[in-house]
């Protein structure tokens, strides 16, 4: 690793204060954290450095050892080897100039982790085996929902085993999905831990959408005449009618997708599904005489 | 798909953070949290986050208001940076 002035890194100069020095290494983290910039592998290395420039700076004996070896940490041996001997010589220590220095990197921006800290507080909590014979009994609860209720987020309030039970469902809830509440299912026996309670979510079919992830699928039936010569046709969707454009010539069986127009994505704000239209075309009935003359000519001039 | 709720009163206590910066985060919309009779829960999956809003207030010293905005920006940032990917997907 090349040599990091470590005043330079946080704007300071050498006679900078503790005050200073904390002042300096919170802006240029406001700036430089990970956490705020996302995918920025010049501010993750530019945050490393600060926070690597802080630690030493902060703590009097490495800033001691930093501001007496600087740059020449690189001769850090052949100084050492000449502490030594001036040692051997009877007169003063001697100490590897970076010996205790502790760099800690990484920080803790990497958010699909836990700190070491709470997997330990909890790690062996969340783990499986905690079945024993005198823990108490899971509940199980079920939250009936309808197709347009679990594309909305909102509150629900409920009973279960006496208790009142205020939940957020999120928007995009899949049916089935279950969460867990520690510690709400019935008492344990002999001192034992309280079982846990479970809500599954049932969400109810749609008689006008068939669901697949986020996606919904729905029909969309269309006249002869607007499936041969194009026109507008109206799509229903969770949100109302929507208004689309029927190319000329369409096939039947033929798929239109609107954008986003599906469920929201679970937990993902401002991300949908999308809706398929799939087009079913009606032939029309009770043709008048006329009507079946005009067909006739037009299958004569296909032949 | 299953999710798991934990006590505030444990998450704080482990994070070494104040419950009510907890309860504010969550009236500002930032956070979501269960409650049952007195008890509030928060569910296993925003941890990460709360970790994160944590970090920002006590590390990085931003209040309430700043978290908000960051929140507001990095989503924005998060969108426009996957649909950047997505045209240069389309471009090659």
């Amino acid at each position: 690793m090349a040599f990091l002035d470590y005043y330079n890194v946080l704007g300071l100069d050498k006679s900078a204060s503790q005050d200073d020095i904390k002042k300096a290494y919170r802006k240029r983290a406001r700036k430089y954290h990970p956490d705020l910039n996302p995918n920025d592998d010049e501010a993750k290395k530019k945050f490393q450095e600060i926070n690597e420039a802080n630690e030493v700076l902060t703590d009097p004996e490495k800033r001691k050892k930093y501001d007496q070896y600087g740059e020449n940490w690189k001769h850090g041996e052949e100084h050492q080897k000449a502490q030594q001997q001036y040692s051997r010589q009877g007169r003063g220590g001697t100490q590897n100039p970076f010996e205790g220095f502790d760099f800690d990197y990484s920080g803790n921006y990497d958010t699909g982790e836990y700190s070491d800290f709470f997997e330990q507080m909890f790690g062996s909590r969340f783990g499986g085996g905690r079945k024993s014979a005198f823990r108490g009994q899971d509940l199980n609860a079920e939250i009936n929902l309808t197709l347009k209720e679990a594309s909305t987020t909102h509150q629900r309030t409920f009973t279960v085993n006496g208790k009142n039970i205020r939940i957020t469902i999120p928007a995009g809830t899949q049916n089935g999905q279950k969460i867990r509440l520690k510690g709400q299912g019935t008492a344990g026996a002999n001192g034992g831990p309280k079982g846990d309670l479970y809500i599954t979510f049932t969400v109810a079919a749609d008689p006008r959408f068939q669901r697949k992830g986020d996606d919904l699928y729905t029909k969309l039936e269309l006249d002869l005449y607007t499936a041969l010569l194009g026109g507008n046709a109206i799509v229903n969707s969770l949100d109302g009618q929507i208004s689309v454009k029927i190319k000329p010539e369409t096939q039947n069986g033929t798929k239109i997708r609107l954008k986003e127009k599906g469920l929201p994505v679970y937990k993902q704000e401002g991300k949908f599904g999308d809706l398929y239209a799939e087009i079913t075309i009606k032939n029309p009935k009770n043709l008048s005489e006329e009507e079946k003359n005009l067909f006739q000519q037009l299958s004569d001039l296909r032949k | 798909m299953e999710r798991t709720l934990v006590k505030i009163i444990d998450v704080c206590r482990s994070y070494r953070i104040e419950s009510t910066f907890v309860r504010d985060l969550h009236e500002n919309g930032l956070i979501e949290l269960v409650s049952v009779e007195e008890e509030e829960f928060i569910d296993e999956e925003e941890l990460g986050q709360l970790e994160q809003y944590s970090t920002w207030h006590y590390d990085l010293e931003l209040n309430l208001q700043g978290i908000e905005v960051v929140r507001h920006l990095l989503n924005r940032i998060e969108q426009l940076q996957f649909e950047l990917r997505k045209l240069e997907g389309h471009t090659k």
